[in-house]
C-alpha cells in the first residue's frame, strides 16, 4: 500500500506518497525534480544512480524508499555551494573527465564517498573504489586523474 | 590487370545501393552542386544565412546546427569555428542543436562527418556574415572596409565605432550565401586548434538537466513497452491476459495494436511494475534461431549479394608459387553498442501537432520514417534532439522515439515518456554486425607479398531510415498494419570498400582478389552501424595476416608494412607511433609471456590515418591478458580541439579493447541472453591500460574524421601482441582467458 515517506535530501525535506519498495532513484528524479542521479541499469551494476547515504555511496536504483527514512541523502546537486563548485566537480572540469557525461554523476559521488573516508588515496585505491562504476565512452583515465587532482 | 573501380562506379555498378554508399553518392551530388555555386559542407542545401546564425541585440550570437551532440563535443567544436570566423568571444555563442522546426537539415550525425559538414558550413556562413557586417559598418561610418577592425563584435576605425549588435542585432540578414567570403588562415585562429573546454560539461558535473532522460513536462505519463524476446518482425503474441495488470495502481492505459503492447501509468515505478506483471501473463511465438556457436557457419550459408570488389592477376597461381602462405578465417561476433543509458523519448500530441523529444542521430530522416508509420504529414510532426548517453552508432534511440509517438497518439494532450530498461536496450538495440573474413595470402622468399585472396561475409551494417512503408523502428514492425523492417540488404560496411578492395593508395599487392558477401537479411538478430563500421573486423583480419606473414618471413612487423605502404602521411603516422613507443625492430614471437603488437589502418570517408602499438602480458596458466599500454598516433588533418580529439582517441581505444577482449552478444530461442552488465561485461577501471596518444600537427590539411579512426587499429594490435607474447594466433573474438588457454593447449 502506498503511504507517505519523508526524506532528507541535500539538507531539505522531500515528502512523497508511494509504495514502500519504490526505488529511491525514481523518487529523487520524479518527485524531487533532481537530475543528478541517473537511470542506467536499475540493477545496481553500473553506478550511474549513485547517491550518498549517511556518508556511504549507495545505488539509488536498488534502494527502497522505505529504507532511507531518517537517512541523510546527498545527490550531485548537493555538492556545490552557491559560491563554488565542489573540488571534485572542478577537477572533472579541469581534466575534461567526461565524454557523454552520463556516468559522471556516479563517478563523482563514488569518488566523494572515497575522499571523505580516505582524503589521500593511491591510484590503486581510486581504481578499486570505481571498479563497479561503468563508463562506455572510455573516460576512465581522466576520471582517475580528476580524483587525484581533487585529492590534492 | 583490372583497374580499380572508383567508388562512384562501384556504387553505380552494383544492383543494390547501400545506405552508406547512397549517403556518399548523395554527398557527391551535393558536392557537385556545391562546386557549381561554391558552397561546400551542408551549405549546399541550406544557403540562407539566417538559418545558420542570428545576432541578438543583447550581444548574444546564436548558431544553429542540424548535427546532434552525442558526447563527441560537436557543440564546442562548432562554437570554436563560428567564434573565430566572426571575431567574437566564444562565451557569446549559444548553440541550437538539431530541431526539425529550427535548424538546417544536415543528414545523420554519423561516420565522423560532423565537423566536416556542419563545421565547414558554419565556417563559411560566419565568414560571410562578418564581411556583410563590415560592409554595413563601412557605409555607416563612411570609412573603407580595410580600415575597420573587429574585437569581440565591436567594430572600430580610429574614433569611429559601431558593433554587430548595433548593425543587425535582433534582425535577419535576409541573405543567400554565396560562399565568397574568405575564411581565416589557420594561423589567425584564436579558438580553432586550441583545447577549449567543453561547453556542456559544467551542467553535467552539477546535475543540471542535460539529457532527454531529464526532460520533465507537466502532466507527463510514464510508459514501458512489452517487447517480444527477440528483435525480429516474425514474432507474434500467442496469448496475453491483461486482467491483472489493468487493475494495478496508477494504470492509465494498456495499449495494444497488433503485437505492439505498452503500459502507461501515472508514476514511473507503476509502469515498471505493470510491465513486469504483463510480461508474466504473455506468451510469444518465436522463430527458431541458430545457436550462437553456429553463427559463423550460418553467415557463410546465408543468402547474400556477392560482389567481386577487385580481381587482379592470377591469385591461385601466385599462391601456389608463394614461399610463405597464411590461410586463415576470422570471426567477430555481434557486439552491443551498450550505451550507458537505455534509450528514452518523450512525445506529446497537442491538437494535430505531434512533438517528439529524442536522442536520435537523424531527426529529419526519422520524421519521414515515423510519418509513414503513423500516417500523418511530416508538417504535423516536430522532432527535437536532446542528448542521450553516447551511442557509438545506431542504438535504440529511433525505436524509443516511435514508441513514444505511438503512445502519445493514444493519450492526446498528455506528454508520454518511454524509458527502455537495461534489458530492453541489450535485447532490442540493433547489434554491431558480426563478420567472417577468410584470407589466403602469400609472400615470396624475399618477403614480398605476391598473393592476396580476401573474402568476407557480414549482415547489414545499415538499417536506418525507413521509407515507403518500411521503418527503422521496431515498434512499427509489430503493429497490426505492420511496417516492414528497414535495412539495406547486402550493405556490408562499404565505407571500407576502398581500403579492403586494395586501392593501391592503401595496400599495394599484385595478384589480388577481394570478394564481399553482403548478407541480405538480419542474420539472425537485427544489426546496424557500430563505431568503426566494418573497419574493426577488417583491420583485425588484415593486420593479423600481415603480422603473420612478417613473422614467417623473419622480418620486423613495422619494417614489413613499410614495404607496401606508399601513402606518405601514413608512413609519418607509423614512424610517429614507432618512435613514441620506442619500437625496436625485430621479428615478433619471442613467446616470453610479454608481447608488443602493431597495427595500422586507414579510416576511409572521411580519410584519416591511424596506427597503434599495444603492450601486453599473458598469464599462461589462467589465459588472462593484461593490457599494459597502448601507444597510438593519428593524422586527422586539421584538429579543431586537440584535447577533445585526444579524449575521443583515448575513449575509442578503451572501447575497442573492451570489444576485443570481452564482448559478445549471446542469445538462444528464449531471446538475447546478454541483457545486463554481468552477462555483457565491458572493460572496468582495473583493466584500463596507460594510453599515450600522438596527434600529428596538420593545420593546413582539411579535417578528417576523429570519432571512429581509433577503433580499427586495436584488435589486430592486440592479436599480434598475443602472438609475440605466447606464440599463438587468436582469430575468434572475444579473446577471453578460456580462448587463450585453449589456443595454448594447441
Amino acid at each position: 500500500m502506498a503511504r507517505q515517506f519523508v526524506l532528507e535530501v541535500n539538507g531539505g525535506r522531500l515528502a512523497v506518497e508511494t509504495e514502500a519498495d519504490t526505488p529511491l532513484l525514481y523518487v529523487l528524479r520524479n518527485d524531487g525534480g533532481l537530475s543528478g542521479p541517473k537511470f542506467g541499469c536499475g540493477l545496481g551494476q553500473c553506478g550511474a544512480c549513485t547517491v550518498i547515504l549517511d556518508g556511504a555511496a549507495a545505488r539509488s536504483c536498488i534502494t527502497a524508499v522505505a529504507s532511507v527514512e531518517g537517512a541523510k541523502i546527498t545527490t550531485l546537486e548537493g555538492l556545490a555551494t552557491a559560491a563554488s563548485l565542489h573540488k571534485l566537480q572542478q577537477a572533472f572540469l579541469d581534466e575534461q573527465a567526461a565524454q557523454c557525461g552520463y556516468c559522471t554523476n556516479g563517478m563523482i559521488m563514488t569518488a566523494k564517498a572515497l575522499l571523505d573516508r580516505n582524503p589521500h588515496p593511491q591510484e590503486a585505491d581510486i581504481k578499486q573504489a570505481l571498479m563497479n562504476n561503468l563508463c562506455r565512452c572510455g573516460s576512465h583515465l581522466r576520471v582517475v586523474k580528476a580524483v587525484q587532482r581533487a585529492a590534492g | 590487370m583490372t583497374p580499380l573501380l572508383s567508388r562512384r562506379q562501384f556504387v553505380a555498378g552494383s544492383l543494390t545501393v547501400s545506405f552508406t554508399a547512397a549517403a556518399l553518392a548523395r554527398s557527391d551530388v551535393a558536392l557537385a552542386q556545391a562546386q557549381a555555386v561554391k558552397l561546400p559542407g551542408s551549405l549546399a542545401n541550406n544557403a540562407r544565412l539566417d538559418s545558420w546564425l542570428k545576432i541578438g541585440a543583447d550581444g548574444e550570437v546564436t548558431i544553429f546546427t542540424g548535427k546532434a551532440e552525442i558526447g563527441q563535443g560537436i557543440k564546442t567544436a562548432l562554437a570554436q569555428i563560428a567564434a573565430d570566423e566572426l571575431d567574437v568571444s566564444i562565451e557569446r555563442i549559444a548553440i541550437v542543436g538539431a530541431d526539425t522546426a529550427r535548424t538546417p537539415e544536415e543528414g545523420v550525425t554519423s561516420r565522423s562527418f560532423s565537423v566536416i559538414e556542419s563545421g565547414s558550413a558554419l565556417r563559411l556562413a560566419a565568414a560571410e556574415a562578418r564581411s556583410l557586417l563590415l560592409a554595413k559598418a563601412a557605409a555607416k561610418l563612411s570609412v573603407p572596409v580595410e580600415r575597420l577592425g573587429v574585437t569581440d563584435g565591436a567594430i572600430a576605425a580610429g574614433q569611429k565605432k559601431t558593433s554587430y549588435w548595433e548593425l543587425i542585432g535582433g534582425k535577419e540578414f535576409k541573405h543567400q550565401l554565396t560562399g565568397t567570403a574568405k575564411p581565416k588562415q589557420p594561423k589567425d585562429y584564436k579558438y580553432v586548434g586550441h583545447s577549449v573546454p567543453r561547453v556542456d560539461l559544467p551542467g553535467k558535473v552539477t546535475g543540471k538537466p542535460s539529457y532527454v532522460q531529464d526532460l520533465r513536462l507537466d502532466g507527463m505519463l510514464h510508459a514501458r513497452v512489452l517487447r517480444p524476446p527477440l528483435d525480429r518482425a516474425d514474432i507474434a503474441i500467442d496469448a496475453i491476459d491483461a486482467t491483472r495488470t489493468s487493475a494495478m495502481p496508477g494504470m492509465r492505459k494498456i495499449v495494444r495494436n497488433g503485437n505492439f503492447v505498452a503500459v502507461v501509468a501515472e508514476r514511473e515505478e507503476q509502469a515498471i511494475n505493470a510491465l513486469a506483471a504483463l510480461k508474466k501473463d504473455t506468451r510469444w511465438r518465436v522463430p527458431v534461431l541458430p545457436k550462437p556457436e553456429d553463427l559463423k557457419d550460418y553467415l557463410l550459408k546465408a543468402p547474400a549479394k556477392d560482389r567481386v570488389l577487385r580481381e587482379d592477376g592470377d591469385v591461385a597461381a601466385a599462391l601456389a608459387k608463394a614461399q610463405h602462405v597464411v590461410d586463415a578465417k576470422f570471426f567477430v561476433p555481434y557486439h552491443a553498442h551498450a550505451s550507458i543509458a537505455p534509450s528514452c523519448a518523450v512525445a506529446q500530441l497537442s491538437g494535430d501537432q505531434l512533438t517528439i523529444w529524442t536522442h536520435s542521430q537523424g531527426i529529419f530522416e526519422l520524421r519521414r520514417d515515423i510519418a509513414g508509420v503513423i500516417g500523418r504529414p511530416e508538417a504535423q510532426i516536430r522532432l527535437i534532439h536532446m542528448e542521450g548517453a553516447a551511442c557509438y552508432g545506431q542504438n535504440g534511440a529511433d525505436d524509443a522515439a516511435l514508441d513514444a509517438a505511438l503512445l502519445a497518439l493514444e493519450l492526446p494532450g498528455r506528454p508520454v515518456r518511454v524509458q527502455w530498461m537495461r534489458e530492453d536496450e541489450f535485447a532490442w538495440e540493433p547489434k554491431g554486425p558480426p563478420m567472417v573474413v577468410s584470407v589466403k595470402a602469400g609472400a615470396d622468399a624475399d618477403g614480398n607479398i605476391v598473393a592476396w585472396d580476401y573474402e568476407y561475409w557480414t549482415p547489414p551494417h545499415v538499417s536506418r531510415y525507413g521509407k515507403n512503408g518500411s521503418t527503422v523502428a521496431i515498434g512499427g514492425w509489430h503493429l497490426e498494419r505492420a511496417a516492414t523492417p528497414f535495412f539495406v540488404p547486402g550493405a556490408a560496411g562499404d565505407v571500407f570498400a576502398r581500403v579492403v578492395a586494395g586501392d593501391d593508395a592503401f595496400y599495394k599487392f599484385p595478384n589480388k582478389r577481394v570478394v564481399q558477401h553482403g548478407v541480405t537479411q538480419f542474420a539472425p538478430l537485427r544489426s546496424g552501424e557500430l563505431r568503426g563500421v566494418a573497419g574493426f573486423q577488417h583491420s583485425f583480419a588484415i593486420e593479423t595476416v600481415l603480422d603473420e606473414l612478417a613473422a614467417k618471413c623473419g622480418v620486423d612487423p613495422i619494417a614489413f608494412r613499410l614495404r607496401f605502404v606508399a601513402d606518405a602521411r601514413m608512413r609519418d603516422v607509423i614512424a610517429a607511433v614507432a618512435a613514441k613507443a620506442r619500437w625496436r625492430g625485430k621479428p615478433s614471437g619471442s613467446a616470453d609471456g610479454r608481447g608488443r603488437g602493431f597495427s595500422h589502418f586507414f579510416y576511409d570517408k572521411p580519410l584519416s590515418r591511424a596506427a597503434a602499438i599495444v603492450d601486453i602480458a599473458v598469464d599462461r596458466a589462467s589465459g588472462a591478458i593484461k593490457i599494459e599500454r597502448v601507444t597510438a598516433a593519428f593524422d586527422i588533418g586539421r584538429v579543431i580541439n586537440p584535447d577533445g580529439a585526444r579524449n575521443q582517441m583515448e575513449g575509442g581505444i578503451i572501447q575497442a579493447l573492451s570489444r576485443t577482449l570481452k564482448e559478445q552478444v549471446t542469445f538462444d530461442n528464449s531471446g538475447v541472453t546478454s541483457v545486463d552488465w554481468q552477462r555483457y561485461p565491458i572493460l572496468d577501471f582495473s583493466e584500463v591500460p596507460e594510453i599515450d596518444v600522438a596527434l600529428l600537427d596538420r593545420p593546413e590539411e582539411e579535417p578528417g574524421g576523429a570519432g571512429e579512426t581509433q577503433t580499427p587499429i586495436i584488435p589486430g594490435a592486440v592479436a599480434n601482441a598475443i602472438f609475440d607474447a605466447v606464440g599463438v594466433r587468436l582469430r575468434v573474438m572475444p579473446f577471453t582467458p578460456e580462448r587463450v588457454k585453449h589456443a595454448l593447449a594447441g
